[in-house]
């Protein structure tokens, strides 16, 4: 399965990338919003992580496009601050709060992955 | 000297009387009886006429006159003293038949000049075989005499015939000068009587406490207000000094404004925060001083600003919030993404690395990120309004998780936790959000206790007390612990943000558990003596199913 994971910090993506690769995924880092994009089209992920806060485009603009693009596509949107109350991050299908435990993003992934029935 | 005499003890009665219209029916009788005459009467200007106030041995049906009828009006009229004999007399219509009067004016001093206030009559001399006197020019000029008097005296040798002496008319003037002096006295007293009542009701209607003290701080006068508030009782208050009944002090406090009015003579005025009364004051002193500019005295306003003060601090408070917020979102990004990578990587680190020491010094950072990431989630659900999703659930499923949850905990600090739930309990609410408070007060309780025991119960309670909703029915979780007890400092700061006892806390875990139960529609309570222990309860309302029609 493949999962494009979406941040402006490199060492977040570097950690993120390193620990979904040993849970036996493929991820495909993006460093910013319209890099994700691109990639998007090319590498056609299964799934997409997104953090909200990043400059030039920020993860609420990448979701609503993302979900332009193809409305199935699995988005879990991850954050340093509790948006809940916005109301655009409700089209995404999971919400996580970023933490050094990674234990319930990991969790996240396999019950959409279990939910959108991807291998 | 049997006049002197007499007189000298109507003064004296005069003098004690209060009540003008005893002080009259006295007057009238002591007259009569000292002129040895019949009877007498006093009328009275009133509304344009003259009324009968007071009388001795006279029965008529004349109650009230025109101020202008008979030989009290000529008196009025002319407000001179007046003697008339028998010929004069004839053809005036008169309370009963009379062969000579005086009569006098009653008059009273005032601003525009003199003011005639009505007649006094005294008749019928009865210790004479005599025929009927008449008096002479002498009689009248003494009569004169009377002018200044305040009084219309009309004696009549109806039975005695014996004229009226000089003697009787000496006594007379003295008499009138007393009657004027002593009605007049009788008037300002009522007046005054009646300002005093005005001003002690004004006194009474202020709501903020009022008191007069001297020069020493001694009370001399409180408004019922300050009575209330003590809830002391007049005589227990007067005389005392005002720091030994307000703030319970041997000296007057140091900041109180009443000091300050009296060392700098010139008003003060400030916020005084009064354990003793509960509350906090906006006190104004203001000294008093005599004529010569002397100072003899403070009066004193209390007013009870306490809910001003609390709505205040809740506005700087909610400012304060809203600017947190705010800074909240930008650190929480500063900070939480790299604690993120340092976290996550020094996991990772500790899976690969062999070395036991290496390993313990890794996990010492992945700790101390989790610590740093535990404070940072604090601070932000504090100043942030969260998602709150609520659904029924029984509470007692709750209490079981938590209690699993806490075991290990309680052990390290060989605390006994004892559970005792009477039934189940429905609720509508969030359930994390829920347990965060419960978690929250029990780790409080196991950090407070050593070798004790910690209560948890849970029981159906009915209605609250001071519920607006009298429908709702409650149920109560107490939270009881054997340890340190909270101090009464401490107990007021307790749901405050940011007030903290511990070393490493941040100060929020009772202010957010106090916002999550309110947001439940709930009441978080707390009592605790020192040494003794603390009990927390929190109550709830009893979730019901929506009716079905």
């Amino acid at each position: 399965m493949k999962i494009m994971v979406v941040d402006d910090e490199k060492n977040i993506l570097m950690l993120y990338k390193a620990e979904l690769e040993d849970e036996g995924y493929e991820v495909i880092p993006a460093n910013s919003g319209k890099e994700a994009l691109e990639l998007f089209d090319k590498e056609k992920p299964d799934m997409v992580t997104l953090d909200i806060m990043m400059p030039d485009m920020d993860g609420i603009q990448v979701l609503r496009q993302l979900k332009q693009k193809d409305p199935n596509i699995p988005v879990i949107m991850l954050t340093a601050y509790d948006y809940r109350d916005d109301f655009s991050v409700w089209v995404s299908d999971a919400y996580i709060v970023k933490s050094s435990d990674l234990t319930n993003l990991k969790e996240t992934i396999k019950q959409i992955a279990q939910k959108f029935g991807l291998q | 000297m049997r006049e002197r005499q007499a007189l000298f003890e109507l003064i004296k009665l005069l003098e004690l009387s209060e009540d003008i219209n005893v002080l009259l029916e006295r007057l009238i009788y002591h007259a009569s009886e000292l002129m040895n005459a019949q009877g007498g009467l006093i009328r009275l200007i009133k509304d344009g006429n003259l009324y009968i106030t007071a009388t001795y041995n006279i029965q008529t049906d004349k109650k009230v006159i025109p101020l202008d009828e008979g030989i009290c009006g000529m008196v009025i009229k002319e407000g001179k003293v007046r003697v008339f004999n028998k010929q004069e007399l004839e053809g005036i219509e008169l309370d009963i038949p009379a062969y000579s009067a005086i009569c006098i004016p009653l008059k009273i001093e005032e601003a525009g000049g003199e003011k005639v206030i009505g007649t006094i009559l005294i008749y019928n001399k009865l210790d004479s075989e005599e025929g009927l006197g008449e008096f002479t020019e002498e009689d009248i000029s003494l009569g004169q005499l009377f002018y200044k008097a305040i009084g219309v005296v009309w004696v009549d040798n109806l039975y005695t015939k014996k004229p009226i002496t000089e003697q009787d008319i000496n006594f007379l003037k003295g008499f009138a000068d007393q009657v004027a002096a002593a009605i007049e006295n009788a008037w300002i007293f009522e007046k005054v009587e009646k300002a005093e009542k005005e001003l002690e009701m004004l006194f009474n209607s202020i709501t903020d406490l009022l008191y007069y003290t001297d020069e020493y701080y001694t009370i001399k006068k409180v408004n019922k207000a300050f009575l209330d508030k003590t809830g002391k009782e007049e005589k227990d208050v007067i005389n005392k000094k005002c720091f030994q009944i307000l703030h319970k002090t041997e000296y007057p406090p140091k900041n109180c404004p009443h000091k300050k009015a009296i060392e700098n003579k010139k008003p003060a005025i400030a916020e005084i925060e009064e354990n003793f009364l509960e509350g906090v004051y906006l006190l104004s002193s203001s000294p008093i001083f005599d004529k010569n500019g002397n100072l003899i005295g403070t009066i004193n306003l209390g007013r009870d600003i306490t809910e001003l003060r609390n709505l205040r601090e809740k506005i700087a408070s909610m400012e304060k919030m809203a600017a947190l917020g705010e800074l909240a979102a930008k650190v929480a990004h500063e900070i939480r993404n790299p604690l993120l990578a340092i976290g996550g990587f020094a996991k990772r680190l500790d899976k690969s690395l062999q070395d036991e020491n290496l390993k313990e010094y890794v996990r010492v950072i992945v700790d101390e990120t989790k610590r740093l990431e535990r404070i940072l989630n604090e601070t932000l659900s504090f100043v942030k309004p969260y998602y709150m999703g609520k659904k029924p659930f029984i509470i007692n499923e709750l209490i079981n998780d938590v209690v699993n949850f806490t075991d290990s905990v309680l052990k390290d600090k060989n605390n006994e936790l004892i559970v005792e739930i009477q039934e189940d309990c429905p609720v509508q609410g969030n359930y994390d959000r829920l347990k965060e408070v419960l978690l929250n007060i029990i780790t409080n309780a196991n950090e407070a206790t050593q070798n004790g025991k910690i209560y948890l119960r849970l029981k159906k309670i009915g209605r609250l007390p001071e519920s607006e909703n009298l429908n709702e029915e409650y149920f109560v979780i107490e939270i009881e612990d054997t340890g340190c007890g909270i101090s009464e400092e401490n107990m007021k700061k307790l749901f405050t943000p940011f007030f903290t006892t511990k070393t490493n806390g941040t100060g929020l875990g009772l202010a957010i558990s106090k916002r999550i139960i309110e947001d439940h529609g709930g009441i978080i309570s707390v009592e605790s003596e020192l040494n003794k222990g603390t009990i927390f309860k929190i109550y709830l309302p009893v979730y019901q199913k929506r009716r079905s029609e």
